[in-house]
């Protein structure tokens, strides 16, 4: 049985993290030995660090790497930016309401193609401005 | 002299285009005197029609007959004029084109392509390579005759300022030529060759740097080749935990490869611990494996 897969792509959480702890870009750079420039592109998640320089951030920041770095579905962040004319456009060319597209945001992967039919996704996905392969791919 | 100094080709505009620019107005010459030609048999023609016409009194008749007598002889000595003028125009075209000719000479230089043309003001054009947007080979009806192309060095700048003048001879193209501008070229496609190669030398360095650097393939190769380096470095700092978790967990190499979309080189380089992976790749791993990315690589200093 074929099954439809999440994109997801790496976030990082050190901004989130730094800010809590009170460090500033600068100090933090010098703690780990890299430009100020490097913290900021890591923190925006426009650049995918080195494992040592996450091992180095993990030990500064005294979170793991886990914490630091997560995987998360790109459809999460494109539903969170939806903007009103896009969810009503869902809603009224695929009868499909808010609540249930929000639930994409937490439902399994095994069960996505129970609760979506694949043309709704590639409608979704259209409407949203994405093509189904950015946003889902296929097992 | 500097390495960016050295002349690649040096050339300039070959006689053909004197005699290509000289065909050319004499052709419009031509033209312009047998249009005069015609003109004057018209009006001699009218003229005899209406002179045997026998309703007009005999008078005006006779009156006509003698105005047709000086419109004969007239057209003979303005002919013989315009011969006079023509040969005048060919004479000062043909000084023209051998001063702009002696004055026009280009170079193809390790860095930009420099023209130098004018008779009167001096004109000393530098285009840098980096700065050329295209270059376009032209062959006009007079140009496939003689054999000749003109080339044209368009710039992101724009071209210069083109004055043309109307004369006897049709339009004449004066003052400032465009910017990469050279007429009369024998050899267009040794010229282009030549400067196709320096523009893709150049057009692989960031703009700014391209006199700092003079191999950028090279440069870009050593980047990469310090970069695996630096992964490698970075490998003696972790301590790897892979081949513990892929046994723990039964997953085969090739199939970590497979599902991770990573060549299984890799994959391997990072089981015998020689290669450490971005944090991207490590958490795909980690996803893959279905542990935490702390219990496959691990600082060395903690």
């Amino acid at each position: 049985m074929r099954y439809l897969r999440f994109v997801k792509k790496l976030v990082s959480n050190v901004k989130e993290i730094r800010e809590e702890q009170g460090i500033q870009q600068q100090v933090l750079a010098d703690k780990v030995g890299v430009s100020r420039q490097t913290i900021y592109h890591l923190e925006k998640g426009t650049y995918n660090p080195k494992l040592t320089l996450s091992l180095d951030l993990s030990r500064e920041l005294g979170k793991s790497i886990e914490e630091l770095f997560h995987y998360e579905p790109v459809i999460y962040d494109v539903i969170g930016k939806a903007t009103m004319d896009q969810i009503e456009t869902i809603n009224q060319k695929l009868d499909i309401t808010y609540d249930k597209l929000k639930t994409l945001r937490d439902i399994k992967e095994d069960q996505l193609l129970n609760e979506f039919t694949e043309e709704q996704l590639i409608k979704i996905s259209k409407i949203l401005g994405y093509d189904l392969k950015d946003l889902f791919e296929k097992e | 002299m500097s390495e960016e100094d050295i002349t690649l080709h040096e050339g300039g505009i070959s006689t053909k285009y004197r005699r290509k620019e000289l065909f050319k107005t004499w052709i419009v010459l031509l033209i312009k005197d047998i249009a005069i030609i015609i003109i004057i048999s018209l009006i001699i023609m009218i003229n005899s029609i209406i002179a045997e016409n026998s309703n007009i009194p005999s008078d005006v008749q006779e009156a006509i007959r003698s105005r047709a007598r000086i419109i004969t002889y007239a057209p003979m000595i303005f002919f013989i004029g315009c011969i006079i003028v023509d040969v005048v125009i060919l004479l000062l075209n043909f000084v023209f084109l051998t001063m702009y000719i002696n004055n026009f000479s280009y170079l193809l230089t390790k860095s930009s392509i420099i023209i130098d043309h004018g008779i009167l003001e001096k004109n000393h054009v530098t285009i840098p390579y980096n700065r050329i947007q295209n270059i376009n080979i032209k062959q006009g009806v007079f140009d496939r005759k003689f054999n000749t192309y003109t080339f044209s060095i368009q710039t992101a700048g724009g071209g210069g300022k083109v004055t043309r003048v109307f004369t006897n001879a049709g339009f004449i193209t004066v003052g400032a030529k465009p910017e990469g501008y050279i007429p009369g070229v024998v050899n267009p496609e040794e010229l282009k060759g030549i400067i196709r190669q320096n523009m893709e030398y150049f057009s692989q360095v960031p703009s700014g740097v391209e006199d700092k650097i003079l191999k950028p393939k090279e440069v870009a190769f050593d980047n990469f080749i310090s970069l695996i380096m630096q992964r490698v470095e970075d490998a003696e700092k972790i301590n790897f935990k892979l081949s513990e978790m892929m046994k723990k967990k039964q997953t085969s190499s090739e199939e970590l490869s497979k599902m991770s979309k990573v060549s299984l080189q890799t994959i391997n380089s990072m089981i015998s611990g020689e290669y450490a992976p971005s944090v991207g790749l490590a958490k795909k791993i980690a996803v893959i494996l279905n542990c935490r990315i702390d219990e496959i690589f691990q600082s060395k200093q903690d």
